[in-house]
This record gives C-alpha cells, sequence and structure tokens, in this order.
C-alpha cells in the first residue's frame, strides 16, 4: 500500500486530502496501476494564513503538521500525489519558497509547485468531474474551478482533460469587512477592474449593489466569452485577466452542439454555486468578507452558464484540487525499468526537455541531448514510438528496438553527453528495460541513463521521480 | 459439533496378503490378484487406470470384475483394507473405518450385489443409514456395479443440509459456488466477478477465491475484501480463500474472516502428505480452531470445505496401487471425519492423463457423486476441463444435466466457464440458471430472500419462481456505470455482461462464439507443433528428442517430456556430452508451440546480444519438441553446464491472446557442494539438484519479447553472480532485516 497525498494552497483556503492506494498489475493490459484509492482523510478547508503581503510560513507548516498528524501518517510516507500553491497566494513573492518548504516536509516523489494554473485546472478536473465525465462519455465537461483568485477551467471527454485554461477571477480580487461591502484591500487585477469599469473607489470605500453587480457581470461575461471562443477579441482588460487562453473547439457551443455540453463548476465558490441552488442564501452580505457569495448568486442567475448546474454535480467541490492531486497527479512506472543503481533515485524537478522518436532525426536527438547536457541536474526526455504513439511490442520489433537505440546511442557519443549527468528516459511501452540495456551496450558504455517505461505522454515542463519501491518507480509531472 | 476420535481408537482389521479373485465364464478362466487389481478392473476404462495398469483390457474383462466384486461380502471387503506400497494402512484408509458399527452389522452379510439391490430399494434415510457404516473402499465398489440410471436414482434420493451462516442442500434446490478467481489477484477483478455472479444468481453456496499467491496477507486481504464485499451486498452466503490450510489457519489467528476452512484432499497419506503438506494431525487442528475460533461461530452447524476429483493420486505417483475411483472415495471417508459444509469434486482439472475425454469425465462425475451422498457429504460438482484433453463443453454440460438429476448440492459459478487464474473450463452462472429452469430448482432459501428483493428473482403468478429485471444487471451493485466499465476493464474474458447480453438463462449467441472462438484457439495451440525448418532461421539449434514420441504421448504422459530420447539424426540424447558452458538454451513447445512462434523472434536477438555481452559461455541452442520444464534437469545433468534457460509454451486458457504466452525458467544446476548444502538447508530438500527462477506471461498483453529478453538477461546474471535461484535468489538479493 503507498500513501497519496494532496495540498492545496489556494488564494483563500487551504486544504489536505490524504489516501492509500495498493499498486497492482492490470490483468487485461499487464500495465502497473493503482487500484482503488481509498481517500481516510480529507481535512476541512482552512484559511490560508497571510502574514501581510507574504504567505505566512510558520502558519503553513503548522497546518501541514496538523493534518499529517491528524492523519497519522509519517510525511516521508507519502509517495505520490504533490502540493500546489495556486491563484492569488501563488503571487505572492515567498510561493515557490513555499513550495520548497513543503517538499522538505513530505516525501521525496511527491510534487511541490507553485503558479502552475493548467495544472492546476487538468487537477480539478480530475478531482471533481472526473467521474461525472466517465459516466456521461459523450458529453463535452467543462469544469471552471472557482476560487479566490483564479477560475481554472477544464475541458474533459470521457474522463480525459482536453484542455485547459485560467481567468483571473475569484472572490477574493475584492476584500471587504464581512458583513458589509467596505473595502480593504483590492487585488492588482481589481484594481484594472475597478479602472475599466469606471469605479472610483479606494480601500475604506464601500462599494453599491450596482458597484457589485458591475464587477460580478465583467466576471460571467469573460468567463463566457473565454468559454465562446472569444479571447481574441478581449478588451486590455479582459486579455489582462486571462492567465491561461482557453483553447476549445471552435463549434462546441453551437447550438446545435450545445446539449452535448454540461458546464460543472468547483472550488470554494463553485461550492457555494450548489448551495445556492440547493436553495440557501448568505446571512447577511459578504459572510466571507469577499464577493464569493455574490459571484456566486450571479453564476446561479446566469441562464448560459447554470443551465446543467442543476442537474449536473461533481464531486468534491471546495477540495477538488487536492483530490486530484492525491488521487491523479502521479504514475507508476513498469515493474521493468533501466535503472543502473537505486540510488540514483529519486530525482527532483527535472525538466522535460522535448519528445523524440524513432521518426526523429539523428541531428534532432543530438541538439535535444545538447539541451539535455547543460542542465547540471539532470533532464528528461519523452519517447514515443510511430504507430499510434506507442512504443511497446506490437508496435516495435526487436529489430527496431535495436535500429532506434543504436541511434540514440550514436547521438549520446557524438554530442559528447556528459558521462556524470542524468538523462531520463521516459518511455509508453513496456520496453524499458531492453532500451535502456541496447543504448548502453548492456551497461558498458559510462553514461548515467535511466528509462522508464510505461509512463503515459503528458505536456509538462518538469517531472520528479520517486525512489523505486517493490520495483516501480512513481512518476508525477508538473508544469503544464 | 462433532468430537474426533482419536486416529489410534479407529479399529481397523489387519492387512492380509493378496489372494487370487476367479471365475469360469463361458469355458474361459479369469482371475485378479488381490482386491486392487479387482476394483481396478471393474471400473469403466479411464485414463489414470489404464496408465496405471489397472483398466479392464475388455468389456468381458470388466464384466467378469464386476460379477466377482458383486458376490464379494461387504465383511469381506471390510476385512481386506487397501495397503501402501510399503504394506501399512495408512491414515486416509484408517480414518474410513471410523462407521456406524452398528448400520455396518446391519449389511456386512451382505455380497455387495445385494447391497446394490437394497440401496435401490430404500428411501433416502434408509440409504444414509447403509452409506453410514461403509468405508470408501466399498462405496467404489459398488459404483463400479452401477450403471449410469442407478447412480443417478439412489444420489437422487439422498439430502444433505449443511448450514453455516446459510443453509444449503435441500432438495429443491440448486446452489452454486462463486469463483472469482483473478490471474493477479486483483481485488477489483474479484469484485468484478463477484458482482457478475451475484447478479446472475449465483454464489449462495459459497463465495470463495483461488488465490494466485498464497501467502497469509495475501489470503487475509481478499478475505477482508470478500467480507467486505458480502456487507455491502447483503448477499447472504459465507466466504473462503483457497489457501492451504497451515496458511488460512495463520489468517485465522491474524483476525482475518476465516468463515469456513478450505483444504484440497487426496486419498492416499503419502499423497496428502507431501503433495498437499497436510496430515490427519493438521485436518483434525484446523477442525478443532475453527469449531473454537471461526469466524461465523456458533451459528455454523459446519464450516469446513473439502476439494477432491479422481487422478491426483495417479498423476502424482502416490495411489498405491489402487485405482481413481476408489482413491477418490477414500477421500470422502477422510471428508466424512470433519462432517463438512461442502465438498467440491473437481474431476476432469488435472487432464487426458487421467481422464480423456468426455464419456470418462462424465462417468467419474456420476461415480464420485454417488459415493460422496452414499458416504454422507454435501457434494457439489465441478465436471470441468483442460484444453488438453478431449473434453469439451458439449460433454460439460451433458455432466451437469445428469448431476442435476442426481440432485447435486451445488456447481460452481465461473464467470462465462473460463477461469482465469486456473487456465480450465468449469460451470458458470448461466449454466447453472440453465439447470434450475429445466430441472425446476431454486436457490438456496436464504439467498432467494435477498435475490428476490434484490429483483434478481420474482415469483410469477403461479407461484413459480422466474428470472427477474435484474438478473444478469452487476450494475446494481455499482454507484456509477464508470464504476461497472473499470471493474470490467480489468477482468479478463469478459466479452460481454450486461442484460442484453443475456438469451434467457444463457449468454447470447455472440459472447458464446466468442468464448469458443478462444477456447479452440487455444486447442489449436496445444495442438500446435514446433516449426523446425522456420526456427532454424532464427538460430543454429540442434534438435533434442524427448520420450515422448508424438503430441498424443505428449499430452497423456506429462512425465515423458521430462526425459531425454533419441537425437535426431542418430545417436542416443544421454550422448549430449559435458561442456560446461555457463548456459544452455532450450526451447519447447511444452504446452504451446505457438507461443515459441510468436515470441522467438523478438526475445532471441535481445537475449543473445545481452548473455554475450555479459561474456557468458554458451552451448549450442536446444531445441526440444514435446518437452516439458523438468527436461531443463536431464539436460543440464548431461552438459554439465550451470545454468538452463528453458523457453517453454504455457497452457493455454480462455484468451487467445494468452495461447501465446510463453515461460522462461532459469534453472540453476547445483553443481557445487557447497551451494548444494546451502540449497538443501534452505528448501529442506536435502536432495536438491536443481533451483528455478520464472519469468511467465511473456506474451503481448504481459511481458513483450522484446523486453523479456532483457529481464532474462538481468536474472541470469543474478543467479550466476549469488549462485543462487528462486527463493533463495531473492532472499539473498534482499535479505531480510
Amino acid at each position: 500500500m503507498i500513501i497519496m497525498a494532496g495540498f492545496d494552497f489556494g488564494t483563500t483556503t487551504s486544504s489536505a486530502v490524504f489516501a492509500r492506494a495498493a499498486v497492482v498489475k492490470n490483468g487485461i493490459t499487464g500495465v502497473m496501476e493503482y487500484a482503488t484509492p481509498e481517500v481516510f482523510f480529507a481535512a476541512e478547508p482552512r484559511y490560508t494564513p497571510y502574514l501581510e503581503d507574504r504567505i505566512d510560513e510558520a502558519a503553513l507548516a503548522g497546518y501541514i503538521d496538523a493534518w499529517l498528524a491528524a492523519a497519522n501518517i509519517n510525511p516521508k510516507d507519502a509517495s505520490a500525489g504533490g502540493a500546489i500553491v495556486t491563484g492569488l497566494a501563488a503571487q505572492k513573492e515567498n510561493s515557490s519558497m513555499i513550495a520548497s518548504l513543503i517538499r522538505a516536509r513530505i516525501g521525496d516523489a511527491v510534487v511541490a509547485t507553485a503558479n502552475d494554473p493548467s495544472l492546476e485546472s487538468w487537477l480539478a478536473f480530475m478531482g471533481s468531474a472526473r467521474e461525472l465525465s466517465r459516466e456521461l462519455p459523450d458529453q463535452s465537461i467543462i469544469n471552471l474551478d472557482i476560487g479566490g483568485g483564479t477560475t481554472n477551467m477544464a475541458l474533459g471527454v470521457n474522463g480525459e482533460v482536453r484542455s485547459t485554461g485560467c481567468l483571473f477571477i475569484g472572490a477574493r480580487h475584492v476584500q471587504v469587512t464581512p458583513g458589509t461591502y467596505q473595502i480593504q484591500a483590492l487585488s492588482p487585477y481589481a484594481k484594472h477592474l475597478f479602472s475599466h469599469l469606471g469605479l472610483v473607489k479606494n480601500i475604506g470605500d464601500s462599494l453599491s449593489k450596482p458597484d457589485v453587480d458591475s464587477i460580478v457581470g465583467f466576471y460571467l461575461n469573460l468567463m463566457r466569452r473565454a468559454l465562446a471562443g472569444q479571447s481574441t477579441d478581449f478588451s486590455d482588460c479582459e486579455a489582462l485577466h486571462e492567465q491561461v487562453p482557453f483553447s476549445l473547439p471552435p463549434d462546441l457551443f453551437h447550438p446545435s452542439n450545445r446539449a452535448a455540453v454540461t458546464i460543472t463548476v468547483s472550488g470554494g465558490v463553485g461550492e457555494l454555486v450548489y448551495r445556492a441552488m440547493a436553495g440557501e442564501s448568505p446571512t447577511g452580505v459578504t459572510p466571507f468578507g469577499d464577493l464569493g457569495w455574490d459571484l456566486a448568486l450571479g453564476l446561479v442567475g446566469d441562464e448560459w452558464i447554470s443551465s446543467s448546474l442543476k442537474t449536473h454535480v461533481p464531486k468534491n467541490m471546495g477540495r477538488a484540487t487536492a483530490f486530484g492531486l492525491a488521487l491523479y497527479n502521479t504514475e507508476v512506472s513498469g515493474t521493468t525499468v533501466y535503472l543502473p543503481s537505486e540510488s540514483i533515485l529519486p530525482l527532483r524537478d527535472l525538466p522535460v526537455l522535448g519528445r523524440i522518436s524513432q521518426d526523429s532525426s539523428p541531428a534532432d536527438i543530438i541538439k535535444l541531448l545538447e539541451l539535455a547536457a547543460k542542465s547540471r541536474t539532470g533532464s528528461a526526455i519523452q519517447v514515443h514510438g510511430r504507430i499510434n504513439g506507442q512504443v511497446n511490442a506490437g508496435a516495435n520489433s526487436a529489430k527496431e528496438i535495436q535500429m532506434f537505440s543504436t541511434v540514440i546511442a550514436n547521438a549520446l557519443r557524438n554530442s559528447g553527453y556528459p558521462h556524470d549527468r542524468t538523462l531520463v528516459l521516459l518511455i509508453n511501452g513496456n520496453v524499458g528495460k531492453t532500451f535502456g540495456s541496447l543504448i548502453t551496450s548492456w551497461g558498458r558504455d559510462p553514461f548515467r541513463l535511466v528509462v522508464i517505461d510505461e509512463i503515459s505522454l503528458r505536456a509538462a515542463n518538469f517531472v520528479n521521480i520517486g525512489r523505486m519501491t517493490h520495483q516501480i518507480i512513481p512518476v508525477s509531472f508538473y508544469g503544464m | 459439533m462433532r468430537k474426533l476420535t482419536p486416529l489410534a481408537e479407529i479399529h481397523v482389521p489387519t492387512p492380509k496378503a493378496d489372494e487370487w479373485y476367479r471365475l469360469n465364464f463361458n469355458g474361459l478362466d479369469h482371475g485378479f490378484l488381490g482386491l486392487k487389481k479387482l476394483l481396478g478392473a471393474a471400473d469403466i476404462s479411464k485414463a489414470g487406470d489404464r496408465n496405471a495398469g489397472l483398466a479392464a483390457h475388455s468389456e468381458l474383462e470388466r464384466e467378469v470384475a464386476r460379477t466377482i466384486l458383486s458376490s464379494l461380502s461387504v465383511q469381506h471387503l471390510f476385512d481386506r483394507p487397501l495397503t501402501d506400497d510399503s504394506g501399512l494402512v495408512d491414515s486416509v484408509m484408517r480414518v474410513n473405518y471410523a462407521i456406524n458399527r452398528d448400520a455396518f452389522a446391519e449389511i456386512s452379510a451382505l455380497s455387495l450385489g445385494e447391497v446394490k439391490n437394497l440401496l435401490l430399494r430404500s428411501d433416502g434415510a434408509g440409504i444414509k443409514r447403509i452409506g453410514s457404516g461403509l468405508t470408501g473402499v466399498t462405496a467404489a465398489a459398488l459404483a463400479k456395479i452401477m450403471d449410469t440410471h442407478e447412480l443417478i436414482y439412489v444420489a437422487r434420493k439422498i439430502e444433505h443440509i449443511t448450514k453455516a451462516r446459510t443453509r444449503i442442500g435441500l432438495r429443491k434446490t440448486l446452489a452454486s459456488r462463486l469463483q472469482p478467481n483473478h490471474p493477479t489477484d486483483d481485488l477489483r477483478g474479484m469484485t468484478c466477478l463477484t458482482y457478475l455472479g451475484l447478479s446472475v444468481g449465483s454464489g449462495d453456496a459459497l463465495i470463495g477465491v483461488n488465490p494466485a499467491v498464497d501467502t497469509v496477507e495475501n489470503i487475509s486481504a481478499i478475505l477482508v475484501h470478500l467480507d467486505k464485499l458480502r456487507r455491502s451486498t447483503k448477499a447472504p452466503t459465507q466466504i473462503c480463500v483457497l489457501g492451504h490450510m497451515k496458511t488460512q489457519l495463520a489468517c485465522l489467528e491474524g483476525g482475518a474472516p476465516v468463515e469456513i476452512m478450505f483444504q484440497s484432499l487426496a486419498g492416499t497419506e503419502r499423497s496428502n502428505l507431501t503433495e498437499f503438506d497436510i496430515s490427519v494431525e493438521l485436518l483434525d487442528l484446523a477442525y478443532v480452531t475453527m469449531q473454537k475460533k471461526g469466524a461465523l461461530g456458533p451459528q455454523a452447524e459446519q464450516f469446513m470445505y473439502f476439494e477432491t476429483g479422481q487422478g491426483s493420486e495417479f498423476t502424482y505417483g502416490k495411489h498405491n496401487g489402487i485405482d481413481m475411483t476408489t482413491a477418490e472415495a477414500l477421500c470422502y471417508g477422510l471428508a466424512r471425519r470433519y462432517d463438512p459444509f461442502m465438498v467440491n469434486n473437481v474431476t476432469g482439472f488435472i487432464g487426458p492423463e487421467t481422464h480423456l475425454d468426455n464419456f470418462e469425465m462424465i462417468a467419474a462425475n456420476l461415480q464420485d457423486h454417488f459415493m460422496g451422498k452414499l458416504l454422507g457429504l454435501p457434494m457439489g460438482m465441478a465436471p470441468c476441463y483442460t484444453l488438453h484433453s478431449k473434453i469439451g463443453l458439449e460433454g460439460q454440460q451433458m455432466a451437469t444435466e445428469l448431476l442435476t438429476a442426481a440432485g447435486a448440492t451445488f456447481f460452481m459459478d465461473v464467470c462465462l466457464n473460463t477461469d482465469r487464474m486456473l487456465a480450465y473450463f468449469d460451470t458458470s452462472g448461466h449454466d447453472n440458471q440453465t439447470l434450475r429452469e429445466i430441472h425446476d430448482k431454486e436457490p438456496a432459501p436464504d439467498y432467494l430472500v435477498w435475490a428476490v428483493e434484490r429483483g434478481i428473482f420474482r415469483r410469477n403468478g403461479d407461484g413459480h419462481l422466474v428470472r427477474g429485471e435484474n438478473w444478469g444487471n452487476p450494475r446494481m451493485f455499482c454507484q456509477t456505470n464508470a464504476e461497472l466499465e473499470d471493474l470490467l476493464r480489468l477482468t479478463p474474458s469478459v466479452p460481454g455482461f450486461s442484460p442484453k447480453n443475456h438469451a434467457g438463462p444463457r449468454p447470447t449467441n455472440d459472447v458464446m462464439r466468442e468464448i469458443r472462438r478462444h477456447q479452440a484457439v487455444g486447442r489449436a495451440a496445444i495442438q500446435s507443433k514446433l516449426d523446425l525448418a522456420r526456427l532454424s532461421r532464427v538460430a543454429d539449434f540442434r534438435v533434442v528428442k524427448t520420450k515422448a514420441v508424438d503430441k498424443a504421448s505428449h499430452l497423456n504422459h506429462p512425465d515423458f517430456g521430462a526425459e531425454l530420447g533419441i537425437a535426431i539424426g542418430g545417436g542416443n540424447a544421454t550422448l549430449l556430452t559435458p561442456e560446461h558452458t555457463d548456459i544452455q538454451i532450450v526451447v519447447s513447445d511444452g504446452l504451446s508451440a505457438d507461443a515459441v512462434h510468436h515470441n522467438i523472434d523478438d526475445l532471441f536477438p535481445i537475449l543473445l546480444a545481452g548473455l554475450k555481452a555479459k561474456g557468458f559461455k554458451l552451448g549450442q541452442h536446444i531445441l526440444a519438441p514435446y518437452g516439458r520444464v523438468k527436461l531443463a534437469e536431464p539436460i543440464a545433468k548431461a552438459l554439465g553446464t550451470r545454468c538452463v534457460i528453458l523457453l517453454i509454451g504455457e497452457r493455454p486458457g480462455g484468451s487467445a491472446l494468452a495461447s501465446r504466452s510463453l515461460s522462461a525458467y532459469l534453472v540453476y544446476h547445483l553443481l557445487d557442494q557447497d551451494e548444494q548444502l546451502k540449497a538443501a538447508k534452505f528448501s529442506g530438500n536435502d536432495d536438491i539438484r536443481f533451483e528455478y527462477s520464472v519469468l511467465s506471461n511473456i506474451y503481448e498483453a504481459g511481458i513483450p519479447a522484446v523486453e523479456a529478453g532483457s529481464v532474462i538477461v538481468e536474472k541470469i546474471e543474478q543467479i550466476l553472480r549469488y549462485r543462487a535461484a528462486g527463493n533463495r535468489l531473492e532472499s539473498l538479493i534482499n535479505p531480510s532485516p
């Protein structure tokens, strides 16, 4: 059994989820995978601690320790999952330091990252809408994970994320005194928005109902336009609010297709949306000192966005990202990898430099290896075959593998690849040990090569590779 | 609960020297020396008895033997306990003499022919009383003089009701043991197969898993999981994991929910001790422990579960000259001691060396069922087959029709007939329901109440039980469609399982065609022959013959393929002279030449490249048609090689793809005396000469051949470095703290 952990430090709240799962071989595909993870601890969200304009590192460390203690696990036991600092918290100057702090406290294999909006969108979809999407395989599901600082958007079909995007829309760009609309703080994005809307309000001023409506109206309109693929026509203010463009099929929202599109929401605001749909209303205004309820009620009232909210409710809502991190962020390798020594692992934060295949020219491979040679901490390259993107026995004969490995071995020699620099090849087929053996002439060539197989191709900039346990290696991507 | 009579207190007559049984018929003298020969000749002709030299050579010889047997008194058989090869009464035979002496006294003077007539004239209670006074040998003798109608007619009158959590064995019922085996013990796959089985009304006798790995940890985990499934579905039944009794006892001590204690039995002490690692003392211990600590507590009136089947004693070469039917009856005499909740008979499981064809399997099943019920056991039946015998689905179904008529307590539910772990073919939940409908039977009563509530069954207007709207719909046990899809995705050989895939109580034609196509591919793989010309293009092989001269002798005599025969091109294979190499590669068909043909092109170049790169000294590669795994040993001895890499086709199961599955046996030859002593100490076997490491499942959906090549190279390097293989090697690589 392995422990899977997910920590989400968002603009407003932070949460943690722990699960345990066995790693088993799929009896049909032969691929190693997690068997039915069981969530055994899901922390109630707590306010993300700030100290002036920084995240309060000590308080946050206290959170982590308290969660680990409550779940009764040794932090070093976590070998899958990750921690992510998101939204406006990720904009704080010490956010990357927070990632380091988290990493120091939890397992080697666990990814810790900040300001990774596409990953967050992916995670939120996986943590909330994946099951619904599996249940409705013919529907395109768009999940909007709306938190304090960002709205992370993901389009998925049959449980697979197809596209991600992110907007700086959230409850907490405008902070107010709870129970009032008296402004306490404005994010840089809110300041631009006020200027765009012609609102002349400063700290201490109160917003009127029309002011709030216009802010919420801007947000809803921006969401609709992002979903409708109108980002090329964005105004400057709208463009400023777009962190990652959301690329969708052009005719997705064509009236003839609209019935095949379901929108779900998650995140803190998402949770309020479903509470409002269930008839709940806030006690007074701004109970959390932000515009969360106003935004939620605006979404409920927006017929275009809310048409499917009543009928389709995703899971985990406010903790979607933490669930996504714990349950879906880490893959496991096959049991036969090429690893000259287990002491090479773990490998943290390796840049994923690119992809090669049997069709890549030797020059392209050399170019990539020259780039890899510059990465002192080592680097990773994804390898795929030419048949259905798969390198496996069905697609590759011994002859093909021998030829491909010769090309790479020659490229390593010709590029003068340093012998002490770790190079990880990530392959999706089950050929890791043979591939590595052939490239290194059965270990006689001195390259520090690791080949990890049965890892699917991912559009990510970094990868974390954990220690080998029970013949498998956990692999987590980030920087999407 | 039964109090066990100490073995020493069971009186067994002193064995007598073999005597001649003679008859002159139609002017010809016939004679049989000793009861064992007489019993063997009186039986229908079955492969195991033919191979053991016990079967009659003609119908006339058989009928003479039956005539003589019919004339012998019960007392005559009682007074002549069959002995082991040392002339002693073994513990299994001794337990068989723990009979009801009063009942015995009532019939002891009757001839077997008269007892047979009495059985046919008696009601169920009368038959049970007679049975309580019989040893297994006498029950077997009776089976041999009864025809098909008689085996069915007498057995049908006997009702044995047993109760663990729920009650089975009522005359009106036909129960089933759900067997959700998974090749890798994947709990999700077991969940899937359990849901599928429950949805067709199976599992009322038991949900029982044969584990792929027999460890306390694994079996406890499966028990906990089955318990969870039972609770979540609320199905009124009992659970069991069919590990070794010692493992189950350890699980029980560790707090795992051992509701039913399982063990396979053989009919001779030698087979039980050396092959099953059990003794009467261990069985007694398990029974007493379950009485005190069994998970069902006092609600269970019975809690033991035994599996038996004709031929295991012969296969192990430990039958003491006793025929298969009689040895099987001795198992029942042993099982009777523990008043089991259920007994399952798996005659047909072993292969053509014991039961060659449908007739042999069907007849043996009817005998077993009769003998078991006569001796007081709740007999479940699993007429089954492997693809290398001449038994098929039609024969299996004929057996079940007859056995249902005979009043079998339960059949197995192996989903769509294909066991995904044991690579054999058993009855399915669809078969059970079909039989229930044809023979007007119902599931066990407690289970039925639940199944009606779940819509699996319903009563129609005239009170008849019919399939309900949820019959065959496993979705009812899942939260979401996706959950069911995920479960099905993990479960091999389920080509369709939803309401639309049923036609009445049967799978739809499309499903059956797919199942049968896969079986046909498996059978073709077994019959496939090594293409020597094609393989000679892969490498420069020398061809070595085994003792099996053709496919038939290879399949029917498993030991032949383990011995060297004559080399092609003249000369005796034993002339293989010492070469003192590090490694000898041997390629053999085993039970699938197709597996060799499909993998060799990709495996061999990688394997050879690796072995050469590592600098090992190799002998010229050997190709050995009609070989078995143990062939590695005589080859290693003849060549004086340190290690044999034997690439051999696995026994095909129910998947066309898996019929191409190859295994690599890495056989370390303990040439060095120090290593031999270490291996002997580690294994407890003083005579050990070889250690084995195995890489199996080399095929597309397992370990691709390309990858297997380097995996073998790495393992060989370890074997030769550590000078060990198998568990000893692993213990040296990863020493326990």
